[in-house]
């Protein structure tokens, strides 16, 4: 009876994972792996498959906890000689029945067929990607049994588990990302974040952060084996969250009886947190790109979530309640900001360079900013010389850690948040949060913020990028007086109208011959090696 | 034997705190191998108090022991109930050898044999679907689920609705005969007067929330009685003057209608007790005579202000 209230949903789930193995055997197949052309269509559309497979488990764990939802059930389940226990096992195995077994086999078969297939690196990748759909699918449906214990309506237990599994999984890596890194102004290494113990693998590339739009396949290959065990432990971690969750739903649905039927939310608790995580989450996701926009946006779906939860309760009171909670939400998030932005990213980025700088291989770019012109100073990796095209370039150009040490300590310098009063970091800090000094990703910055660039090549074949940038307003004098230091240290300056106006010229008597825009090409072309 | 001590029920949340308890203080004791039959009006709280005895709802206060056992979360007291509430919505989806599957993984005592021959007497296909019956038929094949899972006690809400007069009599029969044979309990609640009468050996009244008796049917019975006598001391003209002095008398009365120079008096008190005291009121006293269930559910129910106990008094 209880697999049959679940008939659909197995449907759905065995077609998914039948026809993502199809399309990755068809793949391995016809394609011989990734060697050839390497990620293709079908291995991708495989790979979307299989974890729309996953995360279907959204629509499967509802019905087998009927009782939760639909008096009728309830009475006929609540009344049976079986503990709270024992019916939950019950569930539970159903789940596994419909769930994980399709689940499990199809992905066995793609193994299979992989190992036939497939060489020892490339079934590694493999691996990897089985292993993170089985954490999709594992935190799908952990996630689902916390919310389907917590609620008592048909409604809440469908989307309750897509919102919560959804800002679960980006809440630690935005968290990171906005606080630790972009509001510190260290835009370092967040490839090593992927993944995270808690959550969906890979929910940074659901981040706007430069350089981390990898997928797993590419992160192997390119980070090595330590890295591959890093992010395996982070998985397995994960996995162990979810068993933590199924307990506690266990725990939750011990407490449920026939009274809590029909109830958005039956438990007060989950409501806040599953409000607040849910709230945090979409303002973080806005947040130092657009206040106004997080604020709409978070406020919109707190209270779509609040008149959801209340229904024909919903009064001015309850709204009024409601609309403290958002604004509790909103102060949490902009108070550990300006914490985060006065300890620049709670210290953890305080010396980046020595964290960056590999050898012969670290480029740097240096840009000042004034509200006239954009100063540049490059120095490029030793390597770099090798490369086509920039073989004629003069010797001198080439860094040392000690150089990038040096424009790091002068660049670092401006950035004055630890010597400044509460109130000119405060007025900063809201400057940076309202996006009024930072306004685009890249080069369109307002006056007196600097950017740093290093780029660094590791034993592979990848460029990475590291952005250090000052997120403070900086006066023009300041900045004039450090291009200078730059200019009597024998550094190349690239004076640059960002206006168009003025032609790009070379701070410094021996102009070199090739315009500084061409930079930029360097990296674009670095960018192709990276997507080939 | 189930024993109901001082139940209280309270749905009110924390927004509604001030609505009134559904059960107040409800104590009763059902004796074992009894067909005990639950009256109250709509919303009274016959369905929750027999959700609280099935385990569904925890009460608010009180407790409800299954032969000594505490009944709430407790799989051991459980397995001698089995609960058939007043839907069959939860069914439809099923075949009758789905739910006889279903039902015998969590009973233990559960017989197939039984429902095989509950559902041949009934003559219902066990491999089609309960959406494709009839109210009645899938009402027939929830008592043979019930009458197979072999529990102790039987609670039915409103079972018997939706059948026709001729099946609810077959399946009374088949229960009564099936329970009887295991010395079972049936607890039974219905909105059908005559049938719990017919069925019932025990009854309670409750009204919203309150128990107003509960006793052996014949003792209920002989509680009540009607009596018709003429009155002429003009002083006992007004019915209320009258309720007061037979009050004074030591009995309730529940009712007084007036025909003429004839007056017909309900009270609660056994026939020799009221005949012996209403004597004095008058010489001209007709014999009395004991209450139907339906007279008592209906006299009770208006003496605490319930319905328009007129009309229903008129159409009897």
């Amino acid at each position: 009876m209880l697999t049959k209230n679940c008939t659909k949903q197995f449907m759905l789930i065995a077609v998914l994972s039948g026809l993502s193995t199809l399309l990755k055997i068809f793949h391995f197949v016809s394609f011989g792996g990734f060697a050839q052309g390497a990620m293709s269509d079908f291995y991708f559309y495989g790979d979307i498959l299989s974890v729309a497979a996953a995360i279907s488990g959204v629509l499967l764990v509802a019905p087998a906890f009927k009782e939760l939802y639909n008096r009728q059930f309830a009475d006929v389940e609540f009344s049976l000689p079986m503990s709270a226990s024992e019916r939950f096992r019950a569930k539970l195995l159903v789940i596994l029945k419909c769930h994980f077994i399709p689940f499990a086999v199809a992905q066995s078969v793609t193994v299979i067929t992989g190992i036939i297939f497939l060489n020892s690196f490339q079934m590694k990748i493999i691996i990897f990607d089985v292993l993170c759909h089985l954490v999709y699918m594992a935190f799908t449906d952990a996630i689902a049994l916390v919310c389907v214990s917590s609620c008592g309506n048909i409604v809440e237990c469908i989307y309750t588990p897509i919102f919560l599994a959804a800002a679960s999984s980006l809440i630690i890596p935005l968290s990171i990302f906005k606080f630790v890194v972009l509001i510190s102004g260290r835009n370092a290494n967040t490839m090593n974040m992927l993944n995270f113990p808690v959550g969906y693998p890979g929910a940074m590339m659901f981040i706007d952060s430069d350089g981390t739009e990898m997928t797993y396949a590419e992160f192997i290959v390119c980070s090595g084996t330590s890295v591959l065990v890093k992010n395996i432990i982070m998985l397995i971690a994960d996995l162990a969250v979810c068993v933590g969750l199924v307990f506690l739903a266990l725990r939750i649905y011990k407490k449920r009886n026939g009274l809590t039927v029909g109830k958005p939310f039956v438990s007060g608790k989950f409501y806040r947190i599953f409000i607040s995580v849910v709230t945090v989450a979409v303002i973080l996701e806005f947040f130092l790109n657009s206040l106004y926009i997080a604020v709409f946006v978070g406020l919109l779906l707190f209270l779509a979530i609040s008149v959801s939860a209340n229904r024909t309760k919903l009064t001015m009171k309850v709204l009024e309640k409601n609309m403290l909670g958002f604004c509790g939400c909103l102060l949490s998030v902009l108070v550990i900001g300006f914490v985060s932005y006065i300890t620049c990213g709670f210290g953890y980025t305080s010396s980046p360079v020595n964290d960056v700088f590999d050898s012969d291989a670290t480029g740097c770019q240096a840009e000042l900013i004034t509200s006239k012109y954009l100063y540049r100073i490059v120095q490029l990796p030793q390597k770099d010389k090798t490369q086509e095209g920039l073989s004629e370039l003069p010797e001198y150009r080439f860094c040392t850690k000690e150089m990038i040490d040096q424009i790091f300590k002068e660049i670092t310098s401006l950035d004055k948040r630890n010597s400044s009063s509460f109130s000119e970091n405060l007025s900063n800090y809201f400057d940076l949060v309202r996006y009024e000094n930072v306004y685009d990703e890249f080069f369109a910055i307002k006056a007196g913020t600097v950017y740093i660039m290093c780029s660094m090549e590791d034993d592979k074949r990848r460029v990475n990028y590291y952005d250090n940038y000052s997120v403070r307003n900086v006066s023009d004098e300041d900045i004039e007086k450090t291009v200078q230091r730059f200019l009597d240290l024998g550094y190349e300056v690239y004076k640059i109208d960002p206006t168009g106006k003025e032609d790009d010229y070379l701070m410094k008597e021996q102009r070199y011959m090739r315009p500084a825009r061409e930079e930029e090409i360097i990296y674009e072309n670095d960018e192709e090696e990276y997507y080939d | 034997m189930i024993e109901i001590k001082n139940i209280t029920m309270n749905f009110s949340d924390g927004q509604n705190r001030n609505q009134a308890p559904s059960l107040r203080s409800v104590s009763l004791t059902i004796p074992e191998g009894c067909i005990y039959g639950f009256l109250g009006s709509n919303g009274a709280g016959k369905s929750t108090l027999m959700r609280i005895m099935s385990g569904i709802y925890p009460a608010t206060s009180g407790e409800i022991y299954i032969d000594g056992e505490p009944v709430f979360d407790n799989p051991r007291a459980k397995e001698k109930i089995f609960f058939v509430n007043d839907e069959t919505t939860q069914f439809t989806n099923y075949t009758a050898d789905e739910l006889s599957m279903f039902y015998k993984g969590a009973y233990s005592g559960y017989s197939d044999e039984v429902f095989k021959k509950v559902m041949t007497a009934l003559k219902l296909p066990t491999n089609k679907k309960l959406s494709t019956f009839s109210k009645g038929m899938k009402r027939q094949t929830i008592v043979a689920l019930a009458l197979a899972a072999q529990t102790k006690y039987l609670l039915f809400d409103e079972a018997f609705d939706g059948l026709d007069p001729a099946m609810r009599r077959m399946v009374k029969n088949i229960i009564t005969d099936e329970i009887f044979d295991r010395g079972a309990s049936l607890i039974v609640s219905s909105h059908n007067l005559t049938e719990i009468s017919e069925l019932c050996d025990h009854a309670m009244l409750i009204h919203e929330g309150d128990l107003v008796f509960s006793d052996e049917l014949d003792n209920l019975r002989a509680g009540f009685t009607k009596l018709q006598l003429v009155i002429r001391d003009p002083e006992l003209a007004d019915d209320e003057v009258l309720k007061k002095k037979i009050q004074s008398l030591g009995l309730e009365a529940l009712d007084i209608t007036t025909l003429g120079s004839l007056r017909q008096i309900i009270v609660k008190a056994p026939e020799e007790e009221a005949v012996s005291k209403l004597k004095v009121l008058s010489t001209d006293l007709a014999e009395g005579v004991p209450l139907t269930l339906e007279e008592i559910f209906i006299y009770e129910l208006e003496a605490r202000g319930y319905g328009n106990a007129d009309i229903i008094k008129e159409n009897n």
